[in-house]
């Protein structure tokens, strides 16, 4: 990145094809829509260039891109519409219980279903640090940087988003019984 | 809340990176149900069960964009330095501008000189396009300055084609554009000075009389003006040439005037206009 900075714009190639399946991937958890992604994949490489004298060094390029990533979609989520029609739609409210549908599937894939909506209804802050704890494989005190906190307030962040999820679940579980 | 006050151990315990002195705190914190182990092992549970969502592939375009936008940029970062020390920003503006006001006045020329067509309709498309280039300029003084001179220029260039028009109405209108414009543009007062001299149409003479007087404060100028007088047959012209000399207190203008009264066609309501004009500047 350093290069960038200094000019050699061929090195945010590099970054790209590095960074770009896993900006892609964060994005598309946190959405749940692929051309919003897809953009925000793209958002992020604009700010970077734009801004790439900023760039200091002084931390890793991983948590300064998502960094910015998280801050791009913080934009997107206030100024976009709250009714965002995800990608697949699991209406679990109305979802009879003896639907053949969800008979038919094995008990680990309505777990791996439940699990998916619970994520959905998590609030964002929660999951994006699960997001990046679990899936980006960030360690805390990087998620720190990221998110612009504490290490002690991420990990509080991570349990608490992981009792929500539990909780939420079960909520969910009790519904399709009914 | 329970277990957070030990969160550290908490959360090594659920990414299971607690080391050996860590796992035995974390035993003696279960022992005494300081640390709610049933919880942790179901949040640890599903921890481990959070499997990736499956994420589909991005398109290709997104591949294509990104590179799009890096040649875009490598692009214009040799322009700028091969061009000059400015911002790239700026030299793109400076040249969209002057690219802009060059073309947009070459066309402007072809349909004038070519039909005449509305005038009003021009100056209003001229007046969208000025806005345009000077809204996203950035607000340094000296660029604003630069625009305006651009734009100044743009329509002395204008003014000047619309006074070759055949239709009077044109010619008239185009003098009052001048008005607009610096009143140190030479081209316009000469262009101006012109018109008095030579305008077939009463009315546009006249209207060159009153934007002259802008350009005044130009002794050449106002020498011009005055040589003028004794050029024009018109009364209606005379008399503004009269008025505007007494507004600019021109003494040189009564020995023209005097020509004039020499001249014997001359309405009598002229005649006295001049012989008071003479007395006001004597």
């Amino acid at each position: 990145m350093i290069q960038v900075k200094n000019g050699d714009l061929d090195k945010l190639g590099l970054l790209f094809e590095r960074y770009n399946r896993r900006l892609f991937g964060f994005f598309y958890r946190l959405t749940s829509r692929r051309d919003v992604s897809e953009d925000l994949v793209q958002g992020v490489f604009e700010r970077i260039l734009k801004y790439r004298s900023s760039y200091t060094g002084d931390r890793a390029f991983s948590t300064w891109i998502f960094q910015i990533a998280r801050n791009l979609h913080a934009d997107h989520y206030r100024n976009s519409e709250k009714l965002q029609t995800e990608d697949e739609e699991t209406d679990w409210e109305t979802w009879p219980s003896n639907d053949p549908k969800t008979e038919n599937l094995s008990d680990k894939m309505l777990d791996r279903l439940l699990l998916k909506q619970a994520m959905r209804k998590l609030d964002e802050e929660k999951k994006q640090v699960l997001i990046l704890s679990r899936f980006e494989g960030f360690r805390y005190r990087e998620i720190a940087e990221i998110t612009d906190s504490t290490e002690g307030a991420v990990k509080v962040r991570v349990f608490r988003a992981l009792k929500d999820l539990k909780d939420i679940i079960t909520d969910l579980e009790k519904q399709r019984i009914q | 809340m329970k277990n957070e006050p030990h969160i550290d151990l908490i959360t090594g315990y659920l990414k299971g990176t607690l080391d050996a002195a860590d796992r035995k705190k974390f035993r003696e914190l279960a022992e005494t149900g300081e640390i709610d182990t049933e919880e942790l092992d179901e949040l640890k549970k599903l921890y481990a069960k959070m499997e990736s969502e499956e994420v589909p592939e991005p398109a290709d375009r997104m591949q294509q964009r990104f590179y799009t936008m890096l040649e875009a940029e490598k692009a214009q970062q040799t322009e700028s330095l091969q061009t000059s020390q400015k911002t790239t920003t700026e030299t793109t503006q400076t040249e969209t501008v002057r690219e802009k006001a060059a073309g947009w006045l070459q066309n402007f020329r072809d349909r004038f000189l070519n039909q005449g067509l509305a005038y009003a309709a021009a100056l209003f498309l001229a007046g969208l396009l000025i806005g345009d280039m000077l809204a996203p300029i950035s607000e340094r003084d000296d660029k604003i300055d630069q625009l305006s001179s651009e734009v100044h220029q743009m329509r002395e260039m204008m003014m000047i084609s619309l006074l070759e028009n055949e239709s009077a109405t044109e010619r008239l209108r185009a003098v009052n554009i001048s008005n607009e414009i610096p009143s140190s543009a030479d081209r316009v007062a000469e262009a101006l000075l012109q018109t008095l001299n030579n305008d077939p149409n009463v009315n546009v003479r006249i209207a060159a009389v009153d934007a002259l007087v802008r350009h005044a404060s130009n002794p050449d100028v106002r020498r011009r003006i005055v040589d003028s007088i004794s050029k024009q047959d018109s009364p209606v012209v005379q008399i503004a040439l009269a008025d505007a000399m007494v507004a600019l207190q021109e003494e040189n203008a009564v020995e023209e005037f005097r020509k004039l009264l020499e001249q014997n066609e001359m309405d009598s309501n002229v005649r006295t206009k001049l012989e008071h004009t003479i007395a006001a500047l004597l």
